[in-house]
C-alpha cells in the first residue's frame, strides 16, 4: 500500500564534512557514525555540504512513510512531478527518529532558488502515481 | 517541468569529464579547439539510457550521481564572462552573461563576485563542459540555519541546531518573516516567535559563521 506524507522540504547537509553526494558521510544503521572519504554508506545520508557545515534533515516523516531504512522514496510537488535524487530514509539522532531527506541544493533548486528557503507543500510518497 | 531524456548515471558523468576538462582548458584559453570526439562523448552523456532502467514516465525525473546542471566550489578565477568553481572533488567552468541575476544577500550582477567566494549555480551544460548559468540561479555565500531559538534581541537571535551548536542570526535589511507552514508573510513579523520554538533561516553566510538572514521561517 502506498504511503504519503507532505511537509516542507528544505535543503539539508547530515553532517559537517565537505562529503558530497558522491562519498560517504555516515554509516551505522542510526548514522551516528561519521565515515571515512571514500567509503560508501547503505543507510546514512549524503549531501552537497558546500561550505555550510549545516547539519540536519529535509523532511521528518515520523513512523508514517513504512519505508525500510536505506529503501528509497520519492518528493513530488503539488503537480505530482515526481523527482527521485537518491532520497531515502536515514535514521536521525535521537535515534528513531525516521526522516526521509533529500539532501542537496542542486535537488532543490529543481522547485525553487536557494534563496526561498524551503518548499513547502512537498510530497514524499511510495506511489509512483504521487498521492 | 520538461522531462530530463533519461538518467545521468555516475558512469555517464565521468565519461563527460574529459570533456568538463577541455571546458576548463578552452574557458580559460578561448580559442582551443574543441575536439569531436569530446562533442560525442558529451552527446552519448546526455541520451545514455540505462538498460531496462529507462523512464517511461514522462514527469519523473531521476538523477543517479553528480546532477551535470548543478555546479558549487570556492571561485578560484573570474575571467570576462565566467568563473571557475573548485570544490575537493571537482573542478567547473561556468558562464556567466553580464546580465545574470546574482544573489549575494541582494540581487546583484556577475561583477559582485568576488575570488574566495562559495557559489552555487543552477545552468545548461554545454558542449564544451561548461555550465551556462541561468539567470536567478546564481547564488553567492548562501547559508541556511535552523534549530530552537535560544534568544531574540531587536537586531538578531541565536538558534540551537539539533546537536546543540548555536548558530548567530542577524537581520537583513530585506528581511522577510514567513509562515513556514504556508510560505505567506507574516505581518506581525517575529512578534509570535518565542524562545524554544523551532525555526530556519536563509541568508548571506558571513566570514564569522554568522549568517545574515533574509528570510526567516517560523
Amino acid at each position: 500500500m502506498s504511503t504519503c506524507i507532505k511537509g516542507t522540504v528544505s535543503w539539508e547537509c547530515l553532517y559537517p564534512t565537505h562529503c558530497s553526494c558522491s562519498a560517504c558521510c555516515c554509516q551505522g544503521s542510526n548514522c551516528q557514525t561519521q565515515c571515512t572519504s571514500g567509503t560508501r554508506c547503505t543507510q546514512g545520508g549524503c549531501c552537497n555540504g558546500g561550505r555550510d557545515y549545516n547539519y540536519d534533515f529535509a523532511m521528518h516523516s515520523g513512523n508514517s512513510l513504512g519505508i525500510a531504512c536505506g529503501d528509497s522514496a520519492e518528493f513530488a510537488d503539488n503537480n505530482c512531478s515526481i523527482y527521485t535524487v537518491g532520497s531515502k530514509r536515514v535514521d536521525t539522532i535521537p535515534p528513531g527518529t525516521t526522516t526521509v531527506a533529500s539532501l542537496s541544493r542542486s535537488f532543490f533548486m529543481n522547485f525553487a532558488p536557494l534563496s526561498q528557503g524551503i518548499i513547502t507543500n512537498m510530497l514524499v510518497t511510495t506511489n509512483a502515481g504521487c498521492c | 517541468m520538461s522531462a530530463t531524456p533519461g538518467p545521468y548515471t555516475r558512469r555517464s558523468f565521468l565519461k563527460g569529464l574529459g570533456a568538463a576538462a577541455v571546458g576548463v582548458a578552452t574557458f580559460l584559453y578561448p580559442g582551443t579547439a574543441e575536439s569531436e570526439s569530446t562533442k560525442q562523448d558529451l552527446r552519448i552523456r546526455m541520451t545514455q539510457k540505462r538498460g531496462s532502467q529507462v523512464l517511461r514516465r514522462p514527469n519523473v525525473r531521476r538523477i543517479i550521481g553528480p546532477d551535470p546542471t548543478f555546479a558549487e566550489g570556492d571561485v578560484t578565477q573570474i575571467t570576462a564572462g565566467g568563473l571557475l568553481l573548485e570544490n575537493p572533488e571537482f573542478v567547473y567552468a561556468v558562464r556567466l552573461p553580464p546580465d545574470t541575476a546574482v544573489w549575494k544577500e541582494y540581487w546583484l550582477t556577475p561583477a559582485a563576485i568576488a575570488l574566495g567566494d562559495w557559489v552555487d549555480v543552477k545552468g545548461t551544460p554545454q558542449c564544451d563542459g561548461s555550465l551556462l548559468a541561468t539567470s536567478g540561479m546564481v547564488f553567492v555565500n548562501i547559508g541556511k540555519r535552523s534549530g530552537n531559538v535560544a534568544a531574540i534581541e531587536a537586531d538578531a537571535l541565536t538558534l540551537t541546531g539539533p546537536r546543540g551548536t548555536t548558530h548567530n542570526i542577524a537581520f537583513s535589511p530585506i528581511l522577510e518573516v514567513i509562515d513556514k507552514d504556508t510560505g505567506a508573510t507574516r505581518g506581525e513579523g517575529m512578534a509570535s516567535l518565542a524562545v524554544g520554538a523551532p525555526a530556519g533561516a536563509v541568508g548571506l553566510l558571513l566570514p564569522d559563521k554568522t549568517l545574515r538572514a533574509t528570510r526567516i521561517w517560523y
